[in-house]
């Protein structure tokens, strides 16, 4: 039985104190700082900064790559999950192990080893060259390191959510006279939906706000491979603050939008 | 690719019902597909790191990471992680602490406000700091006049490296504290022990595991920062320059070699990391499947 | 040591837990707090041990207000009801913590602590189990070393939450005659929770009987069983039938405190046997009785006359034997 705040356990107001002046100092008055300063901008100067040509193709090619590194983790990562959670075979405990290396490894290492790796003279970018088109240096290679960066979210949702579903539950499908494919589509896709969900916008956050792994691969020309941190960057360098703040605000606003959405997805699949 | 015929003659333990039925050929082109995503995707790109670090052998590579700017930012690195995750540990227990003990009003709010620092983009966590401290920032002039630099200084670094990782511990410990609830600490109470001994000989070695996750997590993290710590860095060669970002220095002057040669030794840290991450979690996987018997 | 509780209410929330509750119990007693769960029974004992505190009232030990005494400074020993026993501390550290807690000045050497932790395990019977950890002992071990723990501070007042709960039926039987036993000979004042009243009845010398935040009853285990103060004690405290009785009400009486026969008899009821079920030495008769949907159940001895060659659907009258009535409208 779960119990109520237990009057012996001391410490809630030293703890609950720490908490919120730390969360204040570090996060939550810088983050109110930032608003503070976009709000001494008029709507009209906030809109003509954000709706300049160059921020619109950032802001797309930004949550454009996010969003397919995303779902190409959707495939990749429940199908790592499921080779993890269902099968066992040599070397499972490696890969498992390894999955965590994007998170593990500096962001600026993946971005060079990556560039190394897809730039036209790379080991793998010649091929790619051969055939007639380019890797690194074009959204492709963007979406390719966003895909490195968030794989294991996805892996790391489903996993322990496959691991939970009774075996059983396939077997009695599976005597109803489900096929395989069927017993996946109508038994395990419903109950592994929400975690999916969650892997899903979490790499996608993270993508659209990542900038170590990409700027090396990017090529970061101007209204073609630019991201949105990229400019964020840029304006800085030009000690533009105020526009630095107004694409700031507007990809922390974006964002929390779409992970809203997500949530909101994610509710309704839940509460059918 | 002989580990591949490994793996297809490898027989499926538990699954053999799946097997009999004729899935096996669905199933080996699975793993078999789990193993090119691993290969391509997780292999290649430590492989590509270690052949050009070594690509003018271990005479450069020694050059390129024991050059006294390289050595700088390792120090600065090390700082960087020595400051942020105490504070972030002792942070993080703090927070579990009052989020799994007590019931109170707005703390799924409270929750959500640890996570926060996720979904924030680096380089946005970089630039608030500038705006906060920087020259034109709010207390930029008052920070001058005392001659106190933050941003592009040290300082900038270490709160930037905060930001990133405030919810690492906090987030390992939160449900693990929950799903141990609150009676072996009241049996402590009751049986003598003050609020410090409680602590200490109770709560702490039933969360020590998580604890270590925790901080495992937020290591690497502080340690391999790059977009956040790179806004606050003047990026000044010996100074302010973490390794992530001597390695983007390296990089961008076109010595290649010196750059792989320092994010080799990175990743070496980052596989490290990895060790000791599989080691606490698997402790913690024994604590949590006993707690889970009872 | 006495324990007196007065005008004590507790609310959670919304929720009304316990409501102006009054209990003395004697020094030496075993008590029972027995009940439906969400009676308000487990947090009454934690309000005596001082894990919870009450909104209003006041919790008195020998004369002297504990209200405001911390918890270390009750003195009261307690067994949670899933043991919390220290997961990474041995049995013996398990036992010894409460020893090793004291202030420096009260704290006994190493060598006393374990001479008495020794003497405590033997006991509890588990002397050889010192070193083990408890995930690796089994459910009544692991209630043996939580009573073992909580003795070792030599509490004046031994408080248990469902001791018995989490343990199978035999261990269960076990040791509630092993604690009760063990009662006698340490004599001490000892309250304990559960929502079963057969292991009220076996083990305690008064039963106080909650529900819904207030006490129902308090007597001793045939008081409350022979002379229930209300219809839910009444329900509560063994199996029991209602015989409507139109517009006067009805009335309760236990299975196997009936009268049965083959023909019609005066004050007898005229039923239709549903179901029989030979039980060992007793046999149960289920009969339906007109204009009532509930069944009664009787329960009579095997030999019974009225069994003899009995089969569904026959007929059979019954009278609820007279002592055993009780009327409510």
């Amino acid at each position: 039985m779960s119990r109520r705040t237990s009057p012996v356990i001391p410490g809630f107001g030293l703890t609950l104190g720490y908490t919120l002046v730390y969360l204040g100092l570090l996060v939550l008055i810088p983050l109110g700082a930032m608003f503070v300063h976009a709000a001494q901008l008029t709507w009209s100067d906030f809109w003509a900064i954000v709706s300049a040509p160059r921020v619109l193709a950032a802001l797309k090619l930004s949550f454009g790559t996010a969003f397919v590194a995303a779902l190409i983790n959707g495939l990749i990562g429940t199908l790592l999950a499921w080779v993890l959670v269902r099968y066992r075979f040599s070397g499972r405990r490696i890969i498992d192990a390894m999955i965590d290396l994007p998170f593990a490894l500096p962001t600026a290492v993946a971005g060079i080893a990556l560039t190394a790796l897809y730039a036209p003279s790379g080991l793998v970018g010649q091929f790619a060259s051969d055939l007639g088109f380019k890797i690194a240096y074009t959204p492709l290679g963007i979406t390719l390191a966003l895909t490195f960066v968030t794989l294991p979210f996805v892996v790391r949702t489903v996993q322990p959510v496959l691991a939970d579903i009774p075996r059983e539950v396939e077997e009695a499908a599976a005597c109803l006279g489900a096929r395989p494919l069927q017993v996946f589509r109508h038994v395990l896709l419903p109950a592994l939906l929400p975690a999916w969900l969650t892997g899903f916008a979490l790499a996608f956050a993270r993508g659209v706000g990542e900038y170590g792994s990409v700027i090396f691969i990017a090529g970061n020309m101007p209204m073609k491979t630019e991201i949105l941190p990229l400019l964020i960057m840029v304006k800085l360098d030009q000690y533009d603050y105020t526009g630095a703040t107004a694409i700031g605000v507007l990809m922390l606003v974006v964002s929390f939008v779409l992970l809203l959405l997500v949530n909101l997805l994610q509710r309704r699949i839940e509460t059918p | 690719m002989s580990s591949i015929t490994a793996v297809t003659s490898a027989k499926a333990h538990g699954n053999a019902n799946a097997a009999r039925c004729g899935h096996a050929l669905g199933r080996n082109l699975l793993i078999i597909g789990a193993w090119l995503v691993f290969a391509l995707f997780l292999l290649l790109p430590l492989y590509m790191v270690l052949s050009e670090a070594l690509k003018q052998g271990l005479g450069v590579f020694f050059t390129a990471i024991l050059e006294p700017d390289a050595i700088a930012a390792l120090k600065l690195t090390l700082l960087a992680v020595a400051i942020s995750v105490p504070l972030n540990l002792l942070f993080g227990v703090a927070a579990a602490w009052c989020v799994s003990k007590y019931e109170f009003r707005g703390k799924s709010l409270l929750v959500t406000l640890i996570d926060l620092p996720f979904s924030v983009s680096p380089v946005i966590a970089g630039l608030i700091y500038v705006l906060l401290f920087g020259a034109q920032g709010f207390f930029g002039e008052w920070l001058q006049d005392r001659d106190i630099q933050i941003v592009f200084a040290v300082p900038g670094i270490v709160l930037a490296t905060l930001f990133v990782t405030v919810p690492f511990v906090a987030r390992e410990l939160i449900p693990l504290m929950q799903e141990q609830g609150t009676q072996e600490e009241e049996a402590a109470r009751l049986l003598g022990a003050n609020g410090w001994q409680m602590f200490w000989y109770v709560t702490v070695p039933n969360i020590k595991w998580g604890l270590i996750y925790g901080v495992v997590l937020c290591t690497a993290r502080a340690m391999g920062e790059f977009g956040a710590v790179s806004v606050v860095s003047g990026h000044i060669r010996g100074y302010t320059n973490t390794l992530p970002l001597h390695v983007e220095i390296l990089y961008n002057e076109y010595n290649h070699v010196a750059a792989f040669s320092v994010a080799s030794l990175l990743l070496a840290l980052a596989l490290c990391i990895l060790l000791l991450k599989q080691w606490s979690e698997a402790r913690l996987a024994r604590l949590q499947s006993n707690a889970a018997e009872e | 040591m006495s324990i007196e509780i007065r005008n004590v209410s507790k609310r959670f929330g919304a929720f009304q837990v316990l409501n102006d509750i009054n209990l003395d119990i004697r020094s030496g007693e075993l008590v029972a707090l027995l009940g439906p769960s969400g009676c308000g029974k487990t947090t009454l004992l934690r309000i005596i041990a001082g894990l919870e505190s009450p909104d209003q009232g006041s919790i008195v030990f020998h004369g002297e207000d504990v209200s405001g005494h911390d918890v270390r400074d009750r003195n009261v020993g307690f067994v949670f009801q899933h043991y919390a026993l220290f997961r990474h501390m041995t049995v013996f550290d398990n036992v010894a913590f409460g020893l090793r807690m004291k202030p420096k000045r009260e704290r006994p050497s190493e060598t006393q602590i374990a001479a008495k932790v020794h003497e405590l395990l033997g006991m509890v019977q588990l002397d050889w189990l010192a070193d083990r950890y408890p995930e690796q002992l089994s459910g009544g071990q692991r209630q043996r070393i939580a009573l073992a723990r909580a003795l070792a501070v030599e509490p004046k007042i031994l408080l248990l939450d469902e001791p018995f709960g989490a343990l199978d039926a035999k261990v269960r039987k076990e040791l509630r005659r092993w604690l009760a036993r063990l009662h006698e000979e340490i004599n001490l004042t000892s309250v304990f929770v559960t929502h079963d009243q057969e292991e009220a009845m076996e083990v305690a010398d008064r039963i106080v009987v909650m529900n819904k935040g207030v006490i129902e009853q308090i007597g001793h285990p045939g008081e409350v069983y022979e002379q229930p103060a209300s219809d839910f004690v009444y329900h509560f405290l063994g199996d029991s039938n209602r015989l409507q009785l139109g517009d006067e009400g009805h009335i309760l009486f236990r299975p196997h405190e009936v009268s049965l026969a083959r023909e019609p008899l005066a004050e007898h009821r005229r039923a239709e046997v549903r179901d029989i079920r030979p039980l060992g030495a007793i046999t149960r008769v289920t009969l339906k009785v007109e204009g009532q949907g509930e069944l009664i159940e009787a329960e009579v001895v095997k030999s019974h006359a009225s069994l003899l060659g009995l089969q569904r659907g026959d007929p059979l009258y019954f009278r609820p034997a007279a002592g055993s009535l009780r009327s409510a409208s």
